[in-house]
Formats: C-alpha cells, sequence, structure tokens
C-alpha cells in the first residue's frame, strides 16, 4: 500500500515535473523521515517548483524566503508589531510558520540569519521577545544553493550542513523531458490546483509508522561499520557524527516503508547513502575534488553478511 | 603498515639459521673451532646489520682453503666426522663474513643442512627430529624468499604479505610429509649400519666401567644420561642390571681373571621373567641382563659369549641402540657346583683390617657375611670427599667411613673372603625408576653399581652393603618430573619405533601387507580371518563412519538460516552468479540478467530477508518452504 502511495505520489508530480523522479522520491524520503533538505543547483533547474509541487501534493502550508544579505532573522522567524487597540505587542509569525519553507539561496544570507534558521530548525520551535513559539507539524524545510555564485556567498560551515538530512542536487533534466517541457510549457500554475494525496493526520501517522521500522543487529552492525569505515579513512579528516549515523538510519527506514517493509536491508542504506555521508564528513583537502568516489570506495568496500 | 625490504628478511634468516645450526652443532663441537665461529659470527652481524665494511675475498678465501686443509691433515679413518664438521661451522662464518649473493645463502643453506646431517653421525637423539623439522620448514622458507630475492632485490614485503608467504610455503613441506612417510617405510634399508664406523668417536662415558678403581677420585659427578630401558612388569623390589663380574683385587681395584669353564651346572629357583631390552650405544662388550640371567636372545648382528658367571659379551663394540629379548629369574640366590679357591684370592692387607675380619667370624659362614653386612651398614653414603690415597680400603673402613657403592661392596667382598668365604664382586645398574606409561624400567649412568655375591653352601648369594642414600642432595637427583618423565616416553618411542626398524622389520611390514592384501581380497572371508584382521576392518569401518557422521553433524549443526543461504548462493553459482562480499541480497539478485532466474532468485530473497533482517530465527517448516522456493527454479 505505501509502496503504491510513494510511486503515486511521484508518478503524479512527474507530470508536472519532467524527469525529475529521483529528486522527487528523495524529497518525500527526507520529508518521511522529519528531516530537511538542502539542494544544490544552478538556478532554473526546477526547485522551486518541486518544493510547491511536494507541498500541495500533501496538503501542506507553504512559505518561501529569497536569502539575501540584509535579509535578518525576523523576516523568517517574524515580528512583534504593536497593537494600539489592545496596547499590547502582538507577534506577527514569518514565513516560517509554514509547514513547508522554501528558503532560496540560503548562501546568501548572513550566518546570523543562517544559524537563525537552523536553530529553529532543529529545535522546532522559535523564541520571539522571550515567548517560545512551536512550529507546526509537520515541518519540512528545502534549502537551495547556487554552487557556482562565490561572490558575496556565506557557504554553511560543515557544521551546520550537518543539519541537513540529504543534499542532493537535481541536475539537468533528460532530453526527452525537456522536450515534454518545451511543448508543454511550465505547469507551475497548474501546481496550485492539485488537490492533496493526504491529510496532516495520515502524514504524522505514516511518519510514526516509519519509526516503527526494525533494526536489526546485522543492519546496525553494517551501519556502524560503514560509520566507523569513514572516522578511520585516510581520505577523510573526520568521519561521520552519531547525527549522521541516524540520518542514516532514519531514511533507511522510510525507504524500507516506502518499499513496503517493516526492516531495513544493506539496498536501503546503499540507495541513499551517496545524498548523507558526503556533506556531513570533512575531506582532506587533497582529495577534496573526489568526494563522491571516496565515499563509494568506502561503502562499497564494506563486506556485507547476510548472515 | 611496516615495510620490510626482502634484503633484510634473507640477511635475517641466513643468521637466524646459522645460529640454529651452532646452537645444534654446539656440544659436539671442538673448543677452539666453537670460539672462531661465535667471533666471526658477531664480526659478520655487526658489518651486516650496524656498520657495514668490506671484508677482502682474497683473504676469506684463503682462510676457507687453509682450514679445508687443516681438516684434511686432522682426518684418519677413525675421525672422520670431528674435523669435518669442526670446518664446515668454519666456514659457514666467513661465508656470513661476504658480500652475500644469491649464491652465497644458498651456500649458507646448503651448510646449514650439512651440519644437521653431520650432526647425526655424531649423536642419534631425539633433539635431532625437533631440527629436522625446523629446517624443513625453515630452508624451504627460506629458498622461497631467495628466489623472490633474485628476481627483484629491492623488493619490499609489509606483515601480511609476509605473514601470508609463511603460511603459503609451510603448506609445501607439510604437502611433502605423506610422501616422506612412505619413503621412510619403503626405502631399502641395508642389514647392516653403514656409518657406524663414524660414531665410534667422543664418547668416553662415565658409570660403568669394566673396572672397579677405588681412590682414583674423591668427587663422583652424577651423569644423567640413559643407559638402557627394560621393558617389563614391575616388581616390588629395586631391579639389578647384571653387567660384569669382578673377581681378582690387588688392593686398590677390581678386575675379571677368570675365565675358565669349571662350572658343573648351574640351577636356578624362583620367579622367571621376560623382558626386553634397548640398550643405548656403551661402546663396551657388555650386554646387560636383569639379574639374574638365564638366557638372551641374540641381538641382530652380534655374536654373543655366556660366560660361567652369568656374564653376556658381545664378539664386537655396540655402538648403536640395539635391541635384545631375555629370561631372568628375579631371585637372590641360585646353585652352582664350581671349585671356589678362585674367588679367595686376595693382595696383601694390612693387619687391621685382618683384626677387623676377625671379629665378625661366626658359627656359620651365613651368620658370618650377615654380620659384615649389618657392619657396613653403620656406614653412610656419599660421593663426595671419598677415601683416596694409597690404600683408600683402609681408610674407608677406619677413617671416614663414607664412601660409595664401590667401597662397600670392595670392603664386603675383602672382608668375606678374609673370613674363608669366596665372594665377588658385580658390577651393573640398579634401579627403581618405572615409566608407568610405557612399562619400561629406565637405567641412567648414575645408577651404576656394584653388589657382591657370596658363594655359601653352593650358592651364590647377593648381597648389596651399600646403604640407603641419605644425601638430600643426591636424593633431588633421583626425582623425576612429570615434564622429563614425558619427554623420557617420547624418546623410547622414537628409540623403539624409529632407530629400530630395520631391513628385517621392512621386509615384516612387506609380509604382513602382503598377507592382509591377499586375505581381503580373498572370496571367503571366515575362519583363518583372524581377530587382528577383524579389528582392523572395524577400524576401518568406525572411521568411515566418523567421517560421514562428522560431516553431517556440521552441516546440520549449522542453523536453518545459514543452510538456505549456502543452498542459496550455491545453486546461483551454478548458474554463474556470484555475490560479490559487498553485495546486498537484492543487489545481487538485481544483478542477475536472466528475467526468470531473477524473478525466482528474488522471490526467495524477499522471504529470506524477511527472518535475517528482523532478527528471527526461521523454522523447520519455514526452512522447507525456503528450499521448495529454491527448488522451483
Amino acid at each position: 500500500m505505501e509502496k503504491s502511495l510513494i510511486k503515486e505520489i511521484t508518478a503524479f508530480l512527474s507530470q508536472y515535473l519532467h524527469g525529475k523522479e529521483k529528486a522527487i522520491e528523495l524529497t518525500l524520503i527526507t520529508f518521511f523521515s522529519k528531516g530537511h533538505l538542502l539542494i544544490e543547483d544552478l538556478p532554473g533547474l526546477g526547485k522551486t517548483t518541486l518544493a510547491i509541487g511536494i507541498a500541495k501534493v500533501l496538503g501542506l502550508d507553504y512559505g518561501r524566503v529569497q536569502a539575501t544579505s540584509d535579509l535578518l532573522p525576523s523576516d523568517i522567524i517574524g515580528v512583534s508589531i504593536y497593537n494600539k487597540e489592545k496596547n499590547q505587542f502582538e507577534f506577527k509569525p514569518g514565513p516560517i510558520f509554514n509547514n513547508i519553507l522554501l528558503v532560496d539561496e540560503i548562501n546568501r544570507a548572513t550566518p546570523k540569519t543562517q544559524s537563525a534558521l537552523l536553530e529553529a530548525m532543529g529545535e522546532k520551535q522559535v523564541t520571539a521577545d522571550g515567548t517560545t513559539y512551536k512550529l507546526p507539524q509537520p515541518f519540512f524545510v528545502i534549502a537551495t544553493q547556487n554552487p557556482s555564485e562565490q561572490y558575496g556567498t556565506f557557504p554553511l560551515p560543515e557544521s551546520q550542513l550537518d543539519r541537513f538530512l540529504m543534499k542532493i542536487s537535481i541536475g539537468y533534466p533528460s532530453r526527452e523531458a525537456e522536450k515534454e517541457v518545451i511543448k508543454g510549457g511550465s505547469k507551475r500554475e497548474e501546481l496550485y490546483k492539485i488537490k492533496p494525496f493526504l491529510s496532516k493526520e495520515d502524514i504524522l501517522k505514516i511518519q510514526e509508522e516509519i519509526k516503527k521500522v526494525y533494526v536489526s543487529d546485522k543492519m546496525a552492525d553494517y551501519i556502524l561499520d560503514i560509520v566507523w569505515a569513514t572516522r578511520e579513512s585516510k581520505y577523510l579528516e573526520s568521519g561521520l557524527s552519531t547525527r549522521g549515523t541516524l540520518a542514516l538510519v532514519s531514511t533507511a527506514k522510510t525507504n524500507a516503508y516506502f518499499e513496503g517493509r517493516d526492516f531495513i536491508i544493506p539496498e536501503d542504506i546503499k540507495k541513499l547513502y551517496k545524498y548523507i555521508i558526503p556533506h556531513r564528513v570533512m575531506f582532506k583537502p587533497e582529495f577534496e575534488g573526489q568526494k563522491e568516489e571516496i565515499v563509494k570506495w568506502i561503502v562499497e568496500s564494506i563486506p556485507i553478511h547476510p548472515l | 603498515m611496516k615495510q620490510i625490504s626482502i634484503a633484510n628478511l634473507v640477511k635475517i634468516n641466513a643468521y637466524v639459521g646459522s645460529l640454529t645450526a651452532y646452537g645444534i652443532i654446539f656440544s659436539q663441537l671442538s673448543a677452539l673451532y666453537s670460539i672462531v665461529f661465535s667471533l666471526l659470527f658477531l664480526v659478520a652481524f655487526y658489518r651486516d646489520f650496524y656498520k657495514h665494511f668490506v671484508v677482502s675475498r682474497f683473504i676469506l678465501n684463503t682462510t676457507g682453503i687453509l682450514s679445508a686443509l687443516l681438516m684434511f691433515m686432522q682426518i684418519n679413518t677413525n675421525n672422520i666426522v670431528q674435523p669435518a664438521i669442526d670446518t664446515i661451522t668454519v666456514l659457514l662464518s666467513l661465508k656470513l663474513l661476504e658480500e652475500k649473493k644469491f649464491r652465497d645463502y644458498m651456500q649458507i643453506f646448503l651448510m646449514i643442512a650439512l651440519i644437521l646431517s653431520g650432526y647425526t653421525l655424531l649423536s642419534i637423539n631425539m633433539v635431532f627430529l625437533g631440527y629436522l623439522i625446523f629446517y624443513t620448514f625453515f630452508l624451504n622458507y627460506g629458498v622461497i624468499l631467495l628466489s623472490y630475492y633474485q628476481k627483484d632485490p629491492n623488493m619490499v614485503f609489509n606483515i601480511t604479505q609476509l605473514k601470508s608467504l609463511l603460511i603459503k610455503t609451510s603448506i609445501i613441506p607439510l604437502l611433502a610429509i605423506p610422501f616422506k612417510i612412505f619413503l621412510f617405510f619403503t626405502l631399502p634399508r641395508t642389514n647392516y649400519p653403514m656409518l657406524n664406523f663414524l660414531q665410534t668417536q667422543g664418547k668416553g662415558k662415565t658409570g660403568f666401567s669394566d673396572k672397579v678403581g677405588l681412590g682414583e677420585v674423591s668427587n663422583i659427578q652424577q651423569d644423567d644420561s640413559l643407559v638402557a630401558r627394560v621393558v617389563m612388569e614391575k616388581t616390588s623390589n629395586e631391579l639389578y642390571l647384571r653387567g660384569v663380574v669382578f673377581d681378582y683385587f690387588d688392593g686398590k681395584s677390581w678386575s675379571t681373571k677368570i675365565n675358565f669353564f669349571m662350572t658343573k651346572f648351574t640351577r636356578f629357583y624362583g620367579q622367571k621373567l621376560n623382558y626386553i631390552i634397548y640398550l643405548e650405544p656403551t661402546y663396551q662388550q657388555y650386554l646387560f641382563t636383569v639379574d639374574i640371567p638365564y638366557s638372551i636372545s641374540q641381538p641382530s648382528g652380534f655374536i654373543i659369549f655366556k660366560s660361567p658367571d652369568l656374564v653376556y659379551k658381545t664378539d664386537k663394540m655396540i655402538t648403536s641402540k640395539i635391541k635384545y629379548s631375555g629370561e631372568s629369574v628375579l631371585t637372590d640366590n641360585y646353585s652352582q657346583t664350581l671349585n671356589p679357591s678362585m674367588y679367595l684370592q686376595l693382595p696383601d692387607l694390612s693387619t687391621n683390617i685382618k683384626v677387623l675380619a676377625e671379629k665378625f667370624k661366626k658359627d656359620t659362614q651365613q651368620q658370618t657375611a650377615r654380620e659384615i653386612y649389618n657392619y657396613l651398614q653403620t656406614f653412610s653414603y656419599s660421593l663426595k670427599n671419598l677415601p683416596t690415597g694409597d690404600s683408600p680400603l683402609e681408610e674407608f673402613l677406619f677413617k671416614t667411613k663414607k664412601g660409595n657403592c664401590e667401597y662397600f661392596a670392595s670392603a664386603m667382598a675383602v672382608l668375606l673372603r678374609l673370613n674363608g668365604i669366596p665372594s665377588r664382586v658385580v658390577g651393573g645398574y640398579k634401579t627403581t625408576e618405572y615409566n608407568q606409561a610405557g612399562g619400561y624400567y629406565i637405567f641412567r649412568e648414575k645408577d651404576a653399581h656394584v653388589w657382591v655375591e657370596a658363594y655359601i653352601d653352593g650358592k651364590w648369594i647377593k648381597y648389596d652393603p651399600t646403604p640407603p642414600i641419605r644425601d638430600l642432595a643426591v636424593e633431588q637427583l633421583y626425582k623425576p618430573n612429570k615434564i622429563k618423565v614425558m619427554f623420557e616416553l617420547l624418546d623410547y618411542y622414537y628409540t623403539t619405533f624409529i632407530v629400530n626398524y630395520d631391513f628385517s622389520k621392512q621386509i615384516e611390514l612387506i609380509n604382513k601387507v602382503k598377507s592382509g592384501l591377499t586375505t581381503l581380497t580373498a572370496p571367503k572371508i571366515n575362519k583363518d580371518f583372524n581377530i587382528e584382521k577383524n579389528k582392523l576392518l572395524y577400524l576401518v569401518f568406525i572411521v568411515l563412519i566418523s567421517y560421514i557422521v562428522f560431516n553431517l553433524i556440521n552441516i546440520y549443526r549449522k542453523p536453518y538460516e545459514k543452510r538456505a543461504l549456502e543452498k542459496f548462493l550455491k545453486k546461483l553459482k551454478k548458474y554463474g552468479y556470484i555475490k560479490n562480499k559487498n553485495e546486498g541480497l537484492e543487489e545481487f539478485v538485481m544483478r542477475i540478467e536472466d528475467s526468470q532466474i531473477k524473478e525466482y532468485a528474488l522471490k526467495f530473497v524477499k522471504e529470506y530477508e524477511k527472518f535475517i533482517f528482523k532478527d528471527e530465527k526461521i523454522t523447520k517448516d519455514e526452512y522447507k518452504k525456503l528450499i521448495s522456493l529454491l527448488n522451483s527454479f
């Protein structure tokens, strides 16, 4: 049932987002794993469309922040305004109080704003003028950054990249997919009319069920083998943190759930590790250029003993 | 990881091998050569591992030639091995000093092998077997390493590679073992030990001798080396091994003079007893027998002579381990009709002794002998500060009152003769050391012993006047420990099996195999099929059954999960798909090109994963289901 659900959503959204099946799937997995997503890509490849599509198909609120160097934390979180009639300050919630928040070009925001956002992502609550406000449930941030622009940007430090469950890039669509786009034109408008597949309650229920997916002894060992291989690798300055380990587990669980299993298998890890590990580990300077290959080499050299 | 260059490894090998060879030969090497070797070895070691310097090949070669010449000057027919071994050892150290190339290393190995084989000519000891095994592995490994070295002297190994090389090279000699055993049994042996003449030197043993001299040494060293093993049942008393009988005393030493046949007849009473003796090379002609001997078998290659005083001698020196069996009577006395006057011979003795002898005179000769015996029991046993001088016997009797068995026996025999009782001194061994596991008595050089026989009323009666040892230090030497006993037993089996395996045994074995084969192939196997062969058949059967059972248990002991997986992987292997180590099962199955097999395999894997990735045990029924899934494709 669950398997068909994610397939269904993916298939449905593909009508609007040609050739982005992989990205849609990974985004959904991140979402259901209660994580946040970082998309590193050139502009104009459909990041925003993806965010809107996901929000609509899941029937959730959607907010968007375009990060610039003069963006202030209050622009995201919200601000208290004096109400003359009531004679008191009133909190005007910012875009962060949406279920899905798209932060465009996060590396353009100042570190101060970045960290305010990341803190909110981690804590799932914000504090303004001494009052703590819970963020809505579910809460999902899709941040994007443009890898080619360096001037006037504040790249996220590794310690903060860690807060994103996955880091993906959409890449150019295939020739056929782009042909469809040419013929059909942008379908952004139609996206807004999508009827949701799931209710909020359904989503929270699924997220709870994913938590129950079983992690066997062997799989725990296998994951730890990978984690320790990154920690002991000669190509890396530092390996996966415990948060990274948990990221591997939670995404594997979600993937297993959508594959119709109530237990995880090595393939779950193998499918997703390349979106989870590279941005969490520090490479030695001389190996910066081959991040993907090194991570792949590390993981693929871990033997799997089904027994 | 630590890297070791092959050049260093080869060097280390040469030194380890040489040092071990030196260890083997050390006890046999002449002192001068031993010193020369150690010095050159140390210099070479310093040169190779600390500070390199060049020694001119000319000097080394000249020294080598000179030492070889020296060897040829020393060699004669009686002394071949010793100079050869000495020279090879020195040549080895010279070689180490050289600038070593491939061939030099090979020469070093060759010299080591020569030293090892030379050692067998000097001593047949079980230790040799240990060295042989060590060198079989070591030289094999060394030569293989050398062949690498010759290909590329700059090659570098890390620890893991070295380990795997060691293991792999060890397999070669291991594989050769069955072949070696085959050769051991089948290589033709000569009936006559060919190289025995080489073994006669350097073997002046202490302990038993064919002469008993008093007062020659004041301290006696305890020699632990083995003389004989006597396979027989354990008796309650000490066991005496009769060697030689002395009848002539010149005041200081005893010797054998009488050797004519004047005995009429000899009669034994008592419990008869059969035994087998394994005698170490004694370099003498006496064949030892359990006291009192009735008859013995002829050891192969020897002619034996029996003298009337029940002493057995061979026609030539015993230079190798030999085996013979015997029949004896365990008794203190036996009848013999003879003219005993010869056993009353005495040298000139001081009046002191004569006066002392007078005191023991009693009504019967038996009582007199008992009296003398009792008197000597008041003396004490000692191996230190023995009486010496011109009349050691007198000193023993009146001054020190301490001595070893030779003094006690001599004193008693002399006192008996002074009282007109014919007597003689018997030399041999005495022990209580019994190896329970092997079922044999052990006689060592330190067990050498002499006692007295007195001729009273037509009977030779045994008296052992030596009192029991009261010396703690000496007693300590007699205490065996467990490890010693075990090694002793191992050595016994080595002797009985390896050393005694000769041509006749070989023929015997061939005949046994032949007869075994004919009975096995014969169509009717019934009455004349004796128990031994039945037992053998049972044994073969049992081994076969246990092999099968063991294998079955091995399969069935495995949990179902493992069995199912192994079957699955085996099946796919048949189709040409082998799972990589780093592959998950699904990943592996996805690789399959044949869509039908893929479908079935995926079905199996999906089912299988439900158990193992949920940490659930597969029950027998579930296992059967899985297997039927497997069998469906």
